[in-house]
């Protein structure tokens, strides 16, 4: 054992006692020592009856009687009837409890000592709670007692663990797959290594984490010397150069490697436990508290039965980086289990950050290799076949998701897009290797130099980075709504040391096609269970603070220029055309990744064909998508809005971008949310892209330029975005033949394309792009469909009566007449929407105001349809008050009403009308149109929020008394301060504005009864509304708001206005030149403030009191057409009310010095002094 | 510039008020950006933060501007600022006696007699369609006690520094007479004032 015990020892002293504690209670008490957390003893075991308990061990320990030997031999165990879905359980475990039993097993059965903190890959759990395991630091393999162990997972290491779980399933497994699969698994091996380091910031010697702990520091070198020699050792490996294939020596070679990859975890456990130490002193207690919360939520579901049953396992040893802790932990703590016979079934949402971190490492890698040497390389492609492989695996998870929820329709564009990019890549790949195919002599390694300096596979590859980030934060999103669930392992992942019958990786089965292989996941795919089965909703977290979303990740300007798009490849991509883009996607990552870099011909699919099963697949998706639909309308809004074309395909291969092109999203990814939800930093390079995305989400990354298309026409900014364009260039943007649309440039075209052309134009336009497309034409189907989808997406989803009707004609005679004779059921469809939408009102599906700023909003906060509403704060009195006020007969006051009621009230208000806003509303300023404005929502709110103001400032007046007056001032404050907490910052504006104005603020007397307490409520309410810097206290905190929340309207309006007036409609296509192209930047950044505004259009949880709502709306209308409640007589009913002092004041022709003023004010201290707290920072003299 | 340190530049808050529709925000974001750029994002903390060098000297400007918003968020604004453009639009009469009522209410909320503050007749491009009369604006002027008076087209980026210069003066003077409370001739003296005309460019002062 390399490890050093005593170092253990004291780290886990609590260890010890925790078992006697839990036999008692079964519920260790939760000291905030996170060793103790960690020793949570699984349960007692369950097979006391059996009479084999022979085993001695330490006394302390006598209270758990380790589970006694199987006598079963390994042969009976692979019979067992629990032994199937071996699958999902964790492959590793970590000792807590010393166990060195005494006497020498028979022959059939050895049993392995354990030491406290050995680590324990485990190849098979037998349902009475022995393990079958090999013992990392020593290679020894036996039977161990798993109550004796816990799971081992923790987040830094875990790409690690898996990466040896690969090694060891390469070469012990079975599945051989030669030399290309064994480096693969060594680079993984070596990127889980790096994950390590980079995620406990250790990544280089210089780092302050090493260089200010010398046990940090010593380990790390350990670690990785460990790692160079392992290195060393897979080049002896005999089959090093390609073609011999020497298998005899191998195996040494193997045995040697994996117990190298071995003594690299456990150096690399070692490390972690070191940091893990120092991290602890200095760990946050947020984290803390928030473990164990958790663990103790998970308690309470402790089975009292054997540790196999126990499905609860602490998440991760003391991990600091709690990132994903609530949505996973407390899923987990619900205890729900459903297969006895795993040590614990790995959860959905725990699969889907796994498999999404294996992924980002590999691609970081992919790209990272890329950058530094554009050569395409062996080591290339198994990096991108490791890719590829985890990019399945994600989408296997993604699928299950799905399949539990066929509502998330955003989901299924996530994925599909992620399909789309996938094969992008490979196909990407593909094209490179084929075009030196006649290089035959190509330096093996050396590898091929990547023409353009690998920018078409980073791009491609940035594209999946990109893809799998959507599809983890759509997966979260509906994980969040469905509830977490168990996910056994499919059959894709990596086996385990048993493989059963389905567990061959499917990659073995070559020549699929992307379809077919999908297909064979989604067959393979366990079947979700039934509904019951779901786990409850965990509760929602009740302090906000601790779960905030990780702060936006700064971009770098350099990074994303590297990652992008230079549109001079223009020309290079017309060589690539020639093969439909990544049509037999998984089919070329086969070849890609086991032949060698002499890649077959890229294979021509005939155009007819393809048509053919276009039309199938087409129907078939059609009616799919019907019955969709028709669900998707009572589904409340999340996620249902990108629903519309989804799922129209012509095949596998184009699938994803067909879906994400149709997309009816009004937005881009909103940043906070989305950076929030992805994953661990695993290296800069995917950081960069990360945040890229999330800020972007640009076409950076797909950008082919169409041959047709002259190049001053479309113009791009430095992140690759589309910035301008002619109409036709544009709408060749929207039908790319070779390349996903990228999603926000459609979603922003559907939004504002009438700022900038009419329908009739831009329907023509489309038919013209139809026709420029001839039948022989490279991707002239593509574009065709692409075509049709556009119209479909914008007759379903984004059509305005009676604006876009005059683009009916062209749209009818289109698909009755061109469009029918190529592809007649698309003909058919749109001919038929083309009917609906001249005969119905508003859009076929309802385009519900959600954009993807909301689905990625589902970081854990989201407040959950299943969390009971709080129970209004009213009291009988209180409602029979309410009712004979509707009737006339009492008068209620504010004063009359729980403040936080009133503002429960208010803002549940105020969000419906915010949440009905739709981004229509907010283009080219159309809610300051004073006739015929269309935007009806954006006015009542603002009506509202005004009135509101006013009322406040009435109701204070009302009162004739100083002392009534500060009383309702300080209920005006409690309800301001209530609105905050809910983050309802528009009542909170209205509010606190009256509180501000010189009416209200002039009441000196009244003011003077106003506590110092109450005072400093509100100041601090006051600081929240700051204006200076343009709002930037109100930004900020929006920034870090996730949803439920209500921003102050405002500063939308403010900056939408800012934009269309601060940009012009047209830019030139460079400098100085006369070529005038249509600004679309300036409508990619009103979409932009759009979906941020979108993402809070979340409705709250609060429960309605009918009859307040009443009362409020009397009030309401009662200010709003009052005479004596505009700002002018206000203002005269607190002169009335308080008369100006002696010295008569303001109205300007009265003479009169603020100098005169001030000593009064100091003499009354605090008084006034809040009247000027909106510091302006003037720096005097 | 540079050779100022921070802390020694003055830092001014201006805010702009008029009826919805005048031109205030095209006002604004012309000023502080010299030209359409591509990159003008309203959202950035610093989009309305400008440093100009006045007769020598350095300062920040720091635009608050409503546009767009309710109104009753306008005191806030009002409260926050030191210097005050009043715009309506040369099209339209109404908005011009509007401006009383906002002139009313910063006076209130700053409790002072006179602030830092010009009268902007903006859209002077469409003088055909003009409703409001020079001398209209010149009479409110004096009626206020000799503001400042400019018509500017920010569209067509006429006179819109003139504004902010002369109204950064008004408040650098309002600051050396002693925190903001003396300013009671400031309109009077900023008249004085003589604006050179040139190019086709309309500048106008109120003389007297």
């Amino acid at each position: 054992m390399t490890m050093d015990d005593t170092d253990f020892s004291t780290q886990h002293s609590s260890i010890y006692i925790a078992p006697l504690r839990i036999e008692k209670t079964s519920k260790p008490k939760r000291s905030s020592s996170n060793a103790s957390r960690k020793s949570r003893p699984r349960s007692q075991p369950h097979s006391r009856s059996q009479s084999v308990s022979t085993h001695s061990h330490t006394s302390s320990h006598q209270q758990i009687t380790p589970p006694p030997t199987p006598n079963t031999s390994q042969d009976s165990l692979a019979q067992s009837p629990e032994k199937e879905p071996t699958s999902s359980f964790q492959p590793f475990l970590r000792a807590f409890y010393e166990f060195h039993p005494n006497f020498s097993a028979d022959s059939s059965t050895v049993t392995l000592p354990l030491n406290l903190g050995d680590v324990i890959l485990v190849h098979s759990v037998h349902t009475n709670g022995w393990a079958d395991g090999t013992m990392l630091s020593s290679g020894a393999r036996g039977w161990l007692p798993t109550n004796y162990c816990d799971e081992f997972d923790p987040e830094q290491i875990r790409s690690l663990l898996k990466a040896c779980t690969m090694l060891f399933d390469q070469f012990r497994g079975g599945s051989a797959g030669g030399l290309r699969a064994s480096q693969v698994a060594v680079t993984s091996v070596v990127a889980g290594v790096r994950h390590l380091l980079e995620t406990t910031e250790c990544l280089t010697r210089e780092a302050s984490n090493v260089k200010s702990n010398d046990g940090i520091r010593r380990t790390r070198k350990v670690l990785l010397t460990e790692l160079s020699t392992l290195v060393k050792t897979a080049k002896r490996l005999p089959g090093h150069s390609e073609y011999s294939s020497a298998r005899t020596a191998t195996e040494d070679v193997t045995d040697e490697m994996i117990l190298r990859c071995f003594k690299i975890v456990v150096r690399g456990v070692r490390f972690l436990d070191i940091w893990n130490q120092r991290h602890d002193l200095q760990n946050d207690f947020g984290a803390e508290e928030a473990g164990c919360a958790q663990g103790e939520d998970a308690d309470d579901h402790v089975p009292p039965t054997p540790p196999a049953d126990s499905t609860t396992h602490s998440m991760a040893i003391a991990s600091p980086v709690r990132r994903d802790q609530t949505p996973e932990g407390s899923a987990e703590g619900h205890g729900h289990r459903s297969r006895s016979s795993s040590i614990q079934p790995a959860y959905a949402l725990a699969r889907l950050n796994v498999t999404h971190d294996v992924l980002l490492s590999y691609l970081g890698s992919y790209i990272g290799r890329l950058y530094h040497e554009p050569r395409f390389t062996p080591q290339l492609q198994l990096t991108q076949q490791e890719s590829v492989k985890a990019a399945r695996e994600l989408l296997a998870i993604v699928e299950a998701v799905e399949a539990r929820d066929p509502k998330a329709a955003a989901l299924v564009f996530a994925k599909e897009a992620m399909y789309a990019r996938i094969s992008t890549l490979i196909s990407g790949a593909k094209e490179m290797v084929s075009g030196c195919e006649r290089l035959e002599e190509v330096d093996e390694e050396e590898g091929i130099i990547v023409p353009d300096g690998g920018k078409k596979l980073v791009d491609a590859a940035t594209g999946c980075v990109r893809g799998a980030g959507e599809c983890v934060a759509k997966s979260k999103f509906v994980i969040e709504k469905i509830g977490d669930f168990e996910l056994p392992l499919g059959p894709s992942d990596i086996g385990l040391g048993i493989t059963t019958p389905e567990g061959k990786p499917i990659d073995d089965a070559i020549g699929l096609s992307a379809a077919a292989k999908a297909e064979l996941e989604r067959q393979l795919m366990p079947p979700p269970p039934t509904p019951e089965k779901i786990p409850p909703r965990p509760p929602p977290k009740e302090d906000p603070l601790d779960e905030k979303p990780l702060p936006t990740l700064p971009v770098s300007e350099l990074e994303v220029e590297r990652l992008t798009v230079d549109t001079t490849m223009a020309g290079l991509n017309v060589t690539f055309s020639t093969a439909v883009p990544g049509s037999p996607s998984a089919a070329s990552s086969r070849r890609l990744s086991s032949a060698s870099v002499i890649a077959p011909l890229p294979q021509l699919i005939p155009l007819s064909t393809q048509e053919g099963n276009a039309s199938e697949t087409a129907q078939k998706r059609d009616m799919d998508s019907k019955a969709l639909l028709q669900k998707s309308i009572r589904a409340d809004s999340i996620g249902a809005a990108s629903i519309t074309t989804a799922d129209y395909t012509i095949s596998s291969s184009v699938r994803g971008s067909e879906l994400s092109m149709t997309s009816t999203r009004a937005t881009t990814p909103e940043p906070a949310s989305s950076t929030s939800v992805s994953t661990p930093l695993l290296n800069l390079d995917l950081t960069m892209m990360e945040s890229e995305v999330s800020f972007e989400s640009g076409s950076g990354s797909e950008v082919l330029v169409p041959e047709k298309q002259v190049p001053e026409d479309l113009t791009f900014n430095k992140d690759g975005q589309i910035t301008g364009g002619t109409l036709p260039a544009l709408v060749e943007r929207l039908t790319v033949h070779d390349s996903t649309p990228d999603a926000v440039f459609v979603a922003t075209f559907y939004l504002t394309f009438r700022l900038f052309t009419t329908p009739k134009e831009f329907a023509q336009s489309l038919v013209d792009r139809f026709d420029s497309v001839g039948d022989g034409s490279t991707g002239a189907a593509p574009v065709r469909l692409r075509v049709y989808n556009v119209f479909k997406g914008w007759l379903e989803s984004h059509w305005r009566k009676n604006v876009d009707d005059e683009a009916l004609e062209t749209i009818t005679s289109f698909a009755g007449g061109k469009l029918k004779v190529i592809l007649p059921t698309a003909g058919k469809r749109l001919e038929d929407l083309a009917e609906k939408v001249s005969s119905t009102d508003g859009p076929l599906v309802p385009r519900l105001v959600s954009g993807i700023g909301k689905a990625s909003t589902a970081t854990a906060q989201y407040t959950l349809p299943e969390t009971p509403v709080q129970t209004p704060a009213v009291t009988r009195n209180q409602l029979s008050l309410l009712r004979s006020a509707l009737t006339g007969i009492a008068n209620p006051t504010v004063l009359d009403f729980d403040p936080s009621e009133l503002a429960r009230q208010l803002t549940l208000k105020e969000s419906k009308m915010f949440c009905s806003i739709l981004p229509q509303e907010l283009l080219a300023q159309e809610w300051t149109k004073k006739r015929g404005s269309l935007a009806t929502n954006v006015l009542a709110m603002s009506s509202l929020s005004t009135d509101l103001a006013n009322l406040v400032a009435d109701t204070i007046l009302d009162a004739a008394d100083p002392k009534r007056r500060a009383v309702l001032i300080k209920h005006w404050i409690k309800v301001a301060d209530r609105c905050l907490e809910l983050n309802n910052y528009d009542s909170l504006m209205a509010i606190m504005c009256t509180l501000n104005t010189s009416t209200i603020g002039r009441l000196k007397r009244t003011w003077e009864l106003v506590s110092y307490k109450t005072k400093l409520v509100l100041d601090h309410l006051r600081a929240v509304i700051d204006v200076s810097k343009n709002h930037a206290v109100l930004r900020a905190r929006l920034r870090g708001h996730v949803p439920p929340c209500l921003p102050f309207l405002g500063t939308y309006l403010t900056d939408l206005t800012f934009i269309d007036v601060g940009n012009p409609s047209k830019r030139p296509v460079s400098e100085g030149s006369t070529k005038q192209l249509i600004n679309f930047d300036k409508h990619v950044k009103t979409a932009r403030i759009i979906s941020e505004l979108q993402r809070f259009q979340i409705p709250y949880r609060i429960a309605e009191v009918p009859e307040m709502q009443e009362w409020i709306d009397a009030q309401i209308d009662r200010v709003h057409n009052s005479k004596t409640a505009d700002v002018q007589h206000l203002y005269r009913r607190s002169l009335l009310l308080e008369p100006r002092e002696t010295q008569p004041r303001p109205v300007p022709a009265e003479p009169s010095t603020s100098a005169a003023v001030a000593p009064k004010e100091s003499q009354k201290i605090d008084l006034f002094s809040w009247a000027h707290a909106f510091k302006v920072p003037t720096s005097t003299t | 510039m540079q050779t100022y340190l921070y802390d020694r530049r003055r830092e001014y808050h201006i805010v702009i008020l008029g009826a919805g529709g005048v031109g205030k925000s095209c006002l604004t974001s012309q000023f502080v950006h010299n030209e359409w750029i591509e990159y003008y994002d309203p959202t950035i903390e610093d989009v309305y933060r400008k440093v100009i060098d006045v007769d020598g000297r350095s300062c920040i400007l720091e635009i608050l501007d409503t546009a767009g918003t309710e109104q009753f968020s306008q005191e806030i604004y009002m409260k926050a600022g030191q210097g005050f453009l009043l715009v309506y639009s040369i099209t339209s009469l109404s908005t011009l006696t509007e401006l009383s009522d906002l002139r009313d209410q910063i006076l209130r909320i700053k409790e002072a007699n006179s602030v830092p503050l010009v009268i902007v007749g903006n859209k002077s491009d469409l003088e055909e369609d003009r409703a409001v009369r020079r001398d209209r604006a010149i009479m409110l002027s004096q009626k206020w006690g000799r503001v400042p008076f400019y018509e500017t087209s920010a569209r067509k980026r006429q006179n819109v520094d003139e504004v902010f210069l002369d109204l950064c003066r008004q408040m650098m003077r309002a600051d050396v007479s002693g925190s903001g409370s003396g300013g009671g001739t400031s309109g009077g003296g900023s008249s004085e004032k003589v604006v050179q005309t040139s190019r086709k460019k309309r500048r106008f002062c109120v003389i007297l």
